[in-house]
C-alpha cells in the first residue's frame, strides 16, 4: 500500500471524476455533504489508519471549525478562504490540546480521552449560546464570496459550493497524499505498526503524533466551515457522538489503511443513509450488521473488497 | 443542613447506580481488556427485559433477579459467538473489538425501538417502597434507599466472589497478569466468559434498579456509556474497586454541581477524569 | 377579504367537501379520459423518525395520516400525495430531503417538523422555494407562506399561571425548574411578565439541560425553599423525569406542580395517575375536548391511546392546510395563502382563526389538571380541562414583524 507518484495520480483522476459525476448521481446537498465528510473522514485516516490512533471524537473538531466559521462569517463578514482558515486553525489547535492531553496515554485511555473531549465539546456548546447558539445551533450568518485577490466569485448557487467543496477535498488531499508518502508518514506508519520501537530508535514520538493531531484537526476543522458555508446552520448534533461514530464508521466502511478508503466510504455510507431511511427508518439495524461483517471478513473495507475483486477477475496475484 | 442531607444521600444513590455499572465495565476492561462499547446498551437492553418481565409477572423483584440471568446468558453468548473472533495479540484487534462493541450496541438500540416502541415508558417501584420516608430531619424516597442497600449488597458479593472464591481469585490474577494464568495451565476462555457475564449482569442489574427512577427509553444506553467509561477511568484499570469510588465520587460531583450551573454536572465530570488523567495516568488507584 | 364566520361545523365542510368531490369523482368518469389531468397533490410530511423524536415523530405521523383519511385522501377532486421524510433531527439533513422533495416531487405544502431548529431550517427552506409551511412549535421566522399552528408560548404560559393563582390565590411563593434552551428560556420570560402582574415572588430557579435524566439532583433546592408552586418549564420525556423525581420526593404534598406547555394526554399516560393528580399541564391539544372527538375515537380505534399533542398537531395543521386549498379552489401556494388568511372556522381544536399579519393560528389552548384514580371512569380519563385561553399577545410581541410578501 505504498503511495507512490502513480497511486497519486490515479487517485485524483479517480477522486475528480467522480465528483463529476456525483451530481448527476444525487442531488446537490447530498454531493455536497459526501465531499464535506469525505474531508472528515480522509483526516480521521490519517489518524487511525497511518498513525494507528482511534479518535472517538472527531466530532469535537468539525464542530469548532463550524463554529468557528460561524462566528468569523457573522461578525467579521470574511471571504470564503479566510474563514476556512480559521477553521482549520481552530480544529488545529483544538486537536493539538487534546493531543498533548493524551501524549502519554495509550489504547483504551487514549480512546476514552477523545470520547471524554468530545462530550466536553458538546456540553459547553450546548450551553455557550453566545458563541454556538445553543441547543437552537448558529444561524443568520451570510454565505461568504470567495475573494481570489483579482476576482471575487459568489458561491450563492449550490453547484458553486459544490466546486468549492470538491477543490477543498482535491487540497486536502494532495496534503495528505504528501504526507503519508514523505518520510514523516513512513514514521507514522511506524509508530502504528510499534510506538515504543520507534521511540527506542530515538524519534520524538510525541512531536510526531502532535502532528498528525493538527493535521488531522485543520482538516476536520475545514469540513466543519464548509458544513457552515454550505448549510447556514450550525446545529449542535455535528458536535454530538452520533457525529463521532459516523466519521468512524465511514471510514471503516471504506477502508483505513488505504488513501481513499474513507472517501468512498463517505460517499457509500451518506448515500445509503439517505436512500434507506425512506424506507425504513430502523436501517442503524443493517448498518451495524455490515460494519461488524466487514470487520470481522474484510478488514480494510470496500476498497479490500474491490482490490480482491479486481485480482480475482484479472485471475494474478495482487500486485503491490 | 437539610439541603446538605439530601444531596449527599441523592449523590450516594445516583453513584451507586454509577457504582454498580462501572463495576462491571471494570470486570470487562480489566479481564479481556476490551472497552466495551456496548455496556450501555447492556443496561439499556438489561432495563427493558425488566420492564417487560414486570409487566409480565407483576412482580419487580423477579424483574430484578431474571433480567440479570437472562443478560448474563446473553451476554456471553455475545463474547463466544461474535468477539472470540477478533482476539489476538496484534494491538489493533482490540480497536476492532471495540468498533464490533459499538455496531452491536447500535443495533440493540434498533431493536429495542423495533421491540419496544421509540418512546418512553417508566413503572413505579414496587409498592413495599413507595413514598418517603423520615430520616432525621429530611424525607427521603424510600425507593432510593434501597437502591444503596442493594448496591451494597450486590458488591459485598462480588467481593465474597472474588476474595473468597477459587475463580474469583482467578479473575482478580487474570486481571493483574493475564499471561501468568495462562502459563499455570487454565482455560482463559472460561475466565473470558465468566467476567464478560458477571459485567453484562451488573449492567443489566443497574438498569433494572433504574426503572423506577429514570424509566426506560431507547437512549438510556448511550446515556450512561461514556459515564461509565469515565468512572472506570478515573478509578482506575488493574483495580476492581476503583470504579466503585470513582462511581460514588461522580455521583456526589454531580449532585453538587447543580449548584453552580446546569451544566456544570456534566462538564465537571469530564474536567474530573481529564484532571486525574493528567495527574494519574492510570487513574487513581489503577496499577497499569 | 370576506370575512365569514361560518356556523358550518367541521363534518358539515367535511361532507360538503365529500360531495363536491363526489361529483367531480362522478363527473370525471363521465368525462373523456384527456379531461382527466388529475394531477396529484403532493404534501410533504417532514418528521423525525430516527433520533431523540422518533417517538413524537411517530405519533404526528399518525394524526396527519388520521387527516388524509378524512379528506379521504382526495383534495379539490385530484388524489392526495403524501410523502414522508426523516429529519432525523438534524437541521442540516431536513434542509436537504425538504428541497430535493420541493425539486423531485413538486410539494406545495409541508407540514412538521418537530425539533425548532430543524423548523426553523425548513421554514427557510419553504420560504426561498415559496411552498406552504405550516408549522407547529416554537418561534420561527415568520414569512408569508409560512403559518402557526401551535398558540404562542405567551398564551400557554397565561393560561396556565392564570389558573394556578385562581386554584390558589394565596400561593405566592414559587420556584422554577427550567430547560437550559430557547424554549426554557423564553417561558421564563413570560412567566416574569404575568409573575409581576400577579405577585409572585420567585423564591428559586434551577436550570437544566436539555434532556437531563437525573432530576433528583434539583430536588434538595426545591424542598429547602419550600415553594406553593412548582413550575417545570420543560417538554416531553424531560417532564415526565422531572414530575417522577418532584413525586417521589413528596413535593406533590405540598407544592402545586404546574408544567406550563406539555404534550397532553401523553405527559398523563408517561406516568401515573397516582403520579400525575393534582398536576396542571398545559398543552396544545387535549383529546377531550368536543371538537377533537371524532379524531379521538378513531385514533383510540386504530392505536389503543389517545392522541396527544404530537398526534392533534399532525392532524390540526394538515387539516387546516388541506381545507384552505379546497377554499382556494387551486394547490398554488400563493392563493392557498390568500385562502387562509383572516379565514375563520372550526377545527379540532375548536374555533379558529388565521391572523393575517402574523399567520398565526388563533385557538384554544388548553389547560388540564390531572384526575386523581377515583375519579377515573377510564383508563384514558386521568384528567380533566379546567380551562381554555385563545387570547393572543400584544402583536409586537409575537415577533412577526413583517409576514412578507407572496
Amino acid at each position: 500500500m505504498r503511495a507512490g507518484h502513480w497511486h497519486f495520480s490515479l487517485g485524483a483522476v479517480a477522486v475528480v471524476g467522480g465528483s463529476f459525476l456525483l451530481p448527476y448521481l444525487l442531488s446537490m446537498s447530498l454531493a455536497i455533504d459526501i465531499v464535506i465528510l469525505a474531508i472528515a473522514a480522509t483526516a480521521f485516516n490519517l489518524m487511525l489508519g497511518y498513525t494507528g490512533l482511534l479518535s472517538f471524537g472527531q466530532a469535537a473538531f468539525f464542530a469548532i471549525g463550524g463554529y468557528a466559521a460561524g462566528n468569523v462569517l457573522l461578525h467579521l463578514g470574511l471571504s470564503a478562504l479566510p474563514t476556512l482558515l480559521v477553521s482549520g486553525l481552530a480544529g488545529a489547535a483544538a486537536s493539538a490540546v487534546v493531543g498533548f492531553l493524551t501524549l502519554r496515554l495509550r489504547n483504551v485511555y487514549f480512546i476514552l480521552m477523545t470520547l471524554a473531549f468530545a462530550q466536553l465539546i458538546y456540553f459547553l456548546a450546548l450551553s455557550w449560546r453566545e458563541v454556538t447558539g445553543g441547543a437552537s445551533g448558529l444561524r443568520n450568518f451570510p454565505r461568504p464570496e470567495l475573494n481570489l485577490g483579482a476576482v471575487s466569485l459568489s458561491l450563492e448557487s449550490t453547484i458553486a459550493v459544490y466546486i468549492f467543496a470538491v477543490i477543498m477535498l482535491l487540497a486536502c488531499l494532495a496534503v495528505f497524499y504528501r504526507l503519508i508518502s514523505s518520510p514523516i508518514g513512513l514514521v507514522l506508519r511506524c509508530i502504528r505498526e510499534n510506538q515504543e520501537r520507534v521511540e527506542a530508535i530515538g524519534y520524538p514520538v510525541g512531536r510526531y503524533k502532535m502532528m498528525c493531531f493538527s493535521v488531522a484537526g485543520a482538516m476536520t476543522g475545514i469540513a466543519g466551515g464548509l458544513y457552515a458555508i454550505q448549510w447556514l446552520i450550525v446545529p449542535v448534533g455535528v458536535a454530538s457522538m452520533d457525529q463521532s461514530a459516523a466519521i468512524v464508521f465511514m471510514s471503516i466502511l471504506g477502508g483505513v489503511g488505504h488513501p481513499l478508503g474513507p472517501v468512498l466510504g463517505a460517499a457509500i455510507y451518506t448515500w445509503l443513509a439517505d436512500v434507506i431511511s425512506v424506507y425504513w427508518a430502523r436501517w442503524p439495524l443493517l448498518f451495524g450488521l455490515f460494519i461488524i461483517v466487514i470487520i470481522l471478513f474484510l478488514r480494510g473495507g470496500l476498497t479490500e473488497g474491490i482490490a480482491r475483486l479486481a485480482a480475482f477477475l484479472q485471475r494474478t496475484p495482487e500486485r503491490r | 443542613m437539610d439541603l446538605f442531607l439530601i444531596k449527599a444521600l441523592n449523590g450516594l444513590t445516583t453513584g451507586a447506580l454509577y457504582a454498580m455499572t462501572a463495576f462491571g465495565l471494570t470486570f470487562i476492561l480489566g479481564m479481556m481488556n476490551i472497552p466495551n462499547f456496548a455496556h450501555g446498551a447492556l443496561f439499556a437492553l438489561g432495563a427493558y427485559i425488566g420492564f417487560s418481565l414486570l409487566g409480565l409477572t407483576g412482580s419487580f423483584w423477579l424483574a430484578l433477579c431474571l433480567a440479570p440471568i437472562l443478560m448474563a446468558i446473553f451476554g456471553v453468548a455475545l463474547e463466544r459467538g461474535l468477539i472470540q473472533r477478533l482476539y489476538g495479540d496484534n494491538p489493533e484487534n482490540e480497536t476492532y473489538i471495540l468498533l464490533v462493541l459499538f455496531a452491536v450496541a447500535i443495533m440493540m438500540q434498533e431493536v429495542i425501538i423495533l421491540g419496544w416502541g421509540a418512546s418512553g415508558q417508566s413503572t413505579l417501584p414496587p409498592a413495599s417502597l413507595l413514598g418517603a420516608t423520615q430520616l432525621g430531619p429530611i424525607f427521603f424516597p424510600k425507593y432510593r434507599l434501597f437502591i444503596l442497600l442493594a448496591t451494597l449488597v450486590v458488591i459485598a458479593a462480588c467481593w465474597l466472589f472474588i476474595e473468597r472464591t477459587h475463580y474469583g481469585a482467578l479473575i482478580k490474577a487474570a486481571i493483574d497478569k493475564r499471561e501468568m494464568v495462562m502459563l499455570l495451565g487454565y482455560d482463559i476462555r472460561v475466565l473470558f466468559a465468566l467476567s464478560f457475564a458477571l459485567g453484562t449482569a451488573l449492567a443489566a442489574l443497574a438498569g433494572v434498579l433504574s426503572l423506577p427512577i429514570r424509566g426506560v427509553h431507547p437512549f438510556i444506553g448511550t446515556d450512561i456509556l461514556a459515564l461509565s467509561f469515565v468512572i472506570v477511568v478515573i478509578g482506575g484499570l488493574g483495580n476492581l474497586y476503583g470504579a466503585i469510588f470513582a462511581g460514588l465520587l461522580i455521583g456526589m460531583v454531580q449532585e453538587f454541581a447543580t449548584l453552580v450551573h446546569p451544566l456544570a454536572p456534566w462538564i465537571s465530570v469530564y474536567g474530573v477524569m481529564m484532571l486525574v488523567l493528567l495527574l494519574r495516568p492510570t487513574g487513581l488507584f489503577g496499577t497499569r | 377579504m370576506m370575512k365569514d364566520r361560518s356556523s358550518a361545523t367541521r363534518r358539515s365542510v367535511l361532507k360538503a367537501v365529500g360531495a363536491a368531490s363526489l361529483t367531480v369523482g362522478v363527473g370525471g368518469l363521465l368525462t373523456p379520459r384527456r379531461v382527466l389531468a388529475q394531477e396529484p397533490v403532493t404534501i410533504l410530511g417532514i418528521i423525525p423518525q430516527t433520533g431523540p423524536y422518533a417517538a413524537d415523530g411517530e405519533l404526528i405521523m399518525r394524526g396527519q395520516q388520521l387527516a388524509l383519511e378524512a379528506f379521504g385522501g382526495e383534495v379539490l377532486g385530484r388524489p392526495i400525495n403524501y410523502i414522508v421524510r426523516d429529519t432525523a433531527n438534524d437541521a442540516g439533513t431536513a434542509t436537504r430531503r425538504v428541497t430535493e422533495a420541493i425539486e423531485s416531487e413538486g410539494v406545495v405544502g409541508i407540514v412538521g417538523p418537530w425539533a425548532d431548529d430543524v423548523g426553523q431550517a425548513v421554514a427557510d427552506v419553504a420560504r426561498r422555494h415559496k411552498v406552504i409551511h405550516y408549522w407547529s412549535g416554537g418561534p420561527v421566522e415568520c414569512h408569508r407562506y409560512w403559518f402557526q399552528w401551535a398558540p404562542p408560548y405567551y398564551t400557554g404560559a397565561k393560561a396556565g399561571m392564570d389558573y394556578a393563582m385562581e386554584k390558589n390565590p394565596e400561593g405566592k411563593r414559587w420556584y422554577r425548574l427550567t430547560a437550559d434552551y430557547a424554549f426554557g428560556w423564553t417561558l421564563e420570560e413570560l412567566e416574569d411578565q404575568f409573575a409581576e402582574e400577579h405577585g409572585i415572588e420567585w423564591v428559586g430557579s434551577s436550570r437544566h439541560v436539555l434532556g437531563e435524566r437525573e432530576f433528583s439532583r434539583y430536588m434538595g433546592e426545591i424542598l429547602a425553599a419550600q415553594p406553593d408552586v412548582l413550575v417545570i418549564n420543560n417538554f416531553g420525556l424531560d417532564t415526565a423525569q422531572a414530575i417522577r423525581e418532584a413525586v417521589a420526593y413528596g413535593l406533590n404534598q405540598t407544592t402545586q406542580i404546574l408544567v406550563p406547555w406539555g404534550s397532553g394526554i401523553e405527559d398523563y399516560l408517561r406516568l401515573d395517575p397516582s403520579i400525575t393528580q393534582g398536576i396542571i399541564i398545559g398543552s396544545a391539544f387535549y383529546y377531550t375536548a368536543e371538537p377533537a372527538q371524532e379524531f379521538s375515537a378513531k385514533y383510540i380505534e386504530r392505536y389503543g391511546e389517545p392522541p396527544g399533542y404530537p398526534a392533534g398537531s399532525g392532524y390540526g395543521a394538515l387539516e387546516i392546510l388541506l381545507n384552505g386549498i379546497e377554499r382556494a379552489g387551486s394547490s398554488d401556494p400563493a392563493d392557498v395563502v390568500q385562502a387562509l388568511e383572516g379565514w375563520e372556522f372550526d377545527s379540532v381544536v375548536g374555533p379558529t382563526k388565521i391572523d393575517a399579519a402574523t399567520h398565526q393560528t388563533i385557538r384554544p389552548f388548553f389547560v388540564t389538571e390531572g384526575k386523581s384514580p377515583s375519579e377515573m371512569e377510564n383508563e384514558f380519563d386521568v384528567a380533566r380541562v379546567v380551562s381554555t385561553s385563545s387570547e393572543m399577545p400584544p402583536t409586537e410581541a409575537l415577533g412577526c414583524q413583517d409576514i412578507g410578501e407572496l
